[in-house]
């Protein structure tokens, strides 16, 4: 598992959670991402993975991402039960 | 006195400033409303005030047009005052741009907004405590509400004060600042039901989503159409009265106003109650915060075609009116994406191809009649989707990235929903009264000189003469001239085929039928969508526009032609 441990926010399925750890892209990307609050640290939990954009929670606050942008987020997947 | 007012997107600066001025300003609960700074004057205890509205901004790095505006207000014009909008609920993220706001040294007062949502969610806010490790001074707030607006005028005449606070110049510092703060004045206490949660539930249920959009959208065209009908025949039949009163007078002013102004910018006018109740509904859908729901459940289908969740509702727009639809496009950040939307949204049948539809298919089609209406609707909507993947392809490439905030559900308010509607109708109103009326003074001349029988006028000529360019469909000058006429706006293509005296069943077969309808759902923006296209992206791409529908209109019409000729 270990070798997942470090994926594309896209790769995380409905319902999965992670740890934002990097933003990966241009100064524009990063900074608008971190000024959203998607920032490394944070719990981040996937509401909605169905192939187009991907809906996730974070922070309180529910965000719509588009594919290419979200691919951009590198999380840690959180071990699951 | 001349107030700043910054703050994320949604946090409610607008109904702020409304409640602050008594103004009118769009209210919005779709990120994005404000695009551009509004300004707002008022007087608080005698004292002249300006209240500047800047774009909702989750940052101050200008990487985008919104953040480049706020910015460089703040940094040239040097306002008295900043009132920064927090909204109660997310104190954490809307904190970043509060510390981005220090580094500008002006004097601020916090607004701490929608704090009845906030304590909803079981969130309190230690507002003195905030206000000591800011240094400036903290209002609780319900904008929608007028709850704390005396304070927060109150303070206002006290000028606010100079943050305090120390902060490192990277947004890395602010974060970690922004998140050490939180943990000092925000409790959160027993989580109570959200009904956001409970409507997020449905709303965007992986199975029951997209039906529940489906039967929104059809909830939409019913009130739109069948609910605003007997406005439009109350609107048509005053100015088809009024046109014939008027031209039955004698001389050639009372034709050019009867024939000419007033049949023209009644036959425009008559959509006016049909594009109002759609902007009521729009108005709904976006107070309500559905809309950004049906963006994340369309995108998976729009991204196929190389568009965004963001270009649906737009392309919905469009089957009622193109104009509005095309200016709809304005909340798609990606630019390329947005005009890959606005040069497809004409191939979506607007409501004013429907009677051309109408007409053919009951000659042609007893029987198949609503069939062959839906499949033209169908059409329109495959050759948009196709149309724009080859635009994304082609001429406008490139990954577009976007990212929105869903905002909480909310009861629209009847006195927003009317200022959306009322300001986005004016657009329409304006261009009713300036560009359609010239052009229905060019067509009463092109159709009543030299002589004023249509037949044998300019028009009448021009028909003829463009006619062979036509002969290949087999259409008589007639449906030519019809088409001509039908770029000021659709409908005009049946009117004329009316005044025309024209026996379509006898001078036309059904195979030819076939081919003008589909002609007509693809073969140009009307004017005043085209006068729209040129102001949202000027004139190359509004040039294009015309000739590619015109190309694929043509080549279209002319294999179906000839298919249904051979079955």
């Amino acid at each position: 598992m270990n070798l997942n441990s470090k994926i594309p926010l896209t790769m995380l399925k409905e319902g999965d959670e992670g740890i934002v750890i990097d933003i990966i892209g241009g100064r524009g990307a990063v900074s608008k991402l971190l000024a959203l609050g998607i920032v490394p640290g944070k719990k981040v939990k996937v509401l909605g993975n169905r192939g187009g954009a991907i809906l996730i929670s974070i922070n309180g606050s529910k965000f719509v991402i588009g594919r290419g942008l979200a691919m951009k987020v590198i999380v840690h997947a959180e071990q699951k039960n | 006195m001349k107030i700043a007012m910054v703050g994320n997107p949604n946090v409610g600066k607008t109904a702020l400033l409304n409640v602050l001025t008594g103004g009118n300003f769009e209210v919005g609960n779709f990120p994005g409303t404000t695009v551009e700074k509004k300004e707002g004057k008022t007087k608080i205890d005698g004292k002249d005030v300006i209240f500047v509205d800047l774009p909702g901004i989750y940052s101050l790095e200008a990487y985008s047009l919104d953040e480049k505006v706020a910015k460089d207000f703040l940094t040239n014009e040097r306002p008295d005052l900043i009132l920064n909008v927090v909204n109660a609920s997310n104190l954490e993220r809307n904190l970043y741009l509060t510390l981005q706001l220090v580094d500008f040294k002006i004097p601020m007062i916090l607004v701490l907004n929608m704090v009845d949502e906030a304590e909803k969610k079981g969130i309190k806010v230690d507002a003195e405590k905030l206000s000591k490790i800011l240094g400036v001074p903290v209002v609780k707030t319900v904008a929608v509400k007028g709850i704390g607006i005396d304070e927060l005028k109150r303070e206002i005449l006290k000028g606010g004060s100079v943050p305090k606070i120390e902060v490192g110049g990277d947004l890395r510092s602010k974060l970690e600042t922004a998140e050490k703060i939180v943990k000092e004045v925000v409790k959160i206490e027993k989580k109570r039901v959200d009904l956001t949660e409970v409507f997020d539930e449905v709303f965007m249920d992986r199975h029951l989503g997209i039906p529940i959009f489906i039967a929104f959208m059809w909830m939409m065209f019913t009130f739109t159409y069948t609910v605003a009908t007997p406005l439009t025949n109350l609107i048509a039949s005053v100015f088809s009265i009024l046109s014939e009163r008027i031209s039955s007078m004698n001389g050639i002013l009372f034709s050019l106003i009867g024939k000419g102004i007033i049949k023209g910018v009644g036959s425009v006018l008559v959509f006016l109650p049909n594009i109002a109740f759609l902007f009521i509904a729009l108005a709904l859908l976006e107070l309500s915060g559905y809309m950004s729901r049906a963006v994340y459940l369309m995108d998976g289908i729009m991204t196929t075609f190389g568009l965004t969740g963001r270009s649906v509702i737009p392309l919905i727009i469009g089957f009622g009116c193109n104009v509005p639809a095309v200016m709809a496009t304005r909340t798609i950040e990606d630019d390329k994406v947005r005009i890959a939307t606005i040069l497809v949204n004409p191939f979506i049948s607007c409501s004013a191809r429907l009677p051309i539809y109408v007409l053919f298919a009951g000659i042609f089609f007893p029987t198949l009649g609503s069939a062959v209406i839906m499949g033209l609707y169908a059409f329109g909507v495959i050759v948009a989707l196709i149309s724009a993947l080859i635009f994304r392809k082609v001429l406008l490439r490139g990954e577009a990235e976007y990212i929105i905030e869903l905002p909480p559900y909310r009861i629209p308010n009847p006195r927003d929903v009317w200022i959306l509607t009322w300001n986005r109708t004016k657009h329409f109103l304006q261009k009713a009264g300036t560009v359609i009326l010239a052009m229905s003074i060019v067509i009463w001349f092109l159709t009543n000189f030299p002589n004023p029988s249509i037949d044998k006028s300019y028009a009448g000529m021009l028909g003829r003469l463009l006619q062979p360019l036509f002969a290949p469909m087999g259409w008589d000058w007639q449906f030519v001239l019809a088409i001509l006429m039908g770029f000021v706006a659709k409908e005009v293509v049946v009117e004329t085929l009316g005044i025309l005296n024209t026996p379509i069943a006898k001078i036309m077969t059904m195979p030819q039928a076939l081919a003008f309808m589909v002609f007509s759902l693809l073969y140009m923006p009307c004017l005043a969508t085209l006068a729209t296209i040129k102001a949202e992206t000027g004139w190359k791409w509004t040039i294009f526009a015309v000739i590619y529908s015109f190309a694929v209109a043509y080549a279209v019409a002319l294999t179906v032609g000839v298919v249904a000729r051979l079955i």
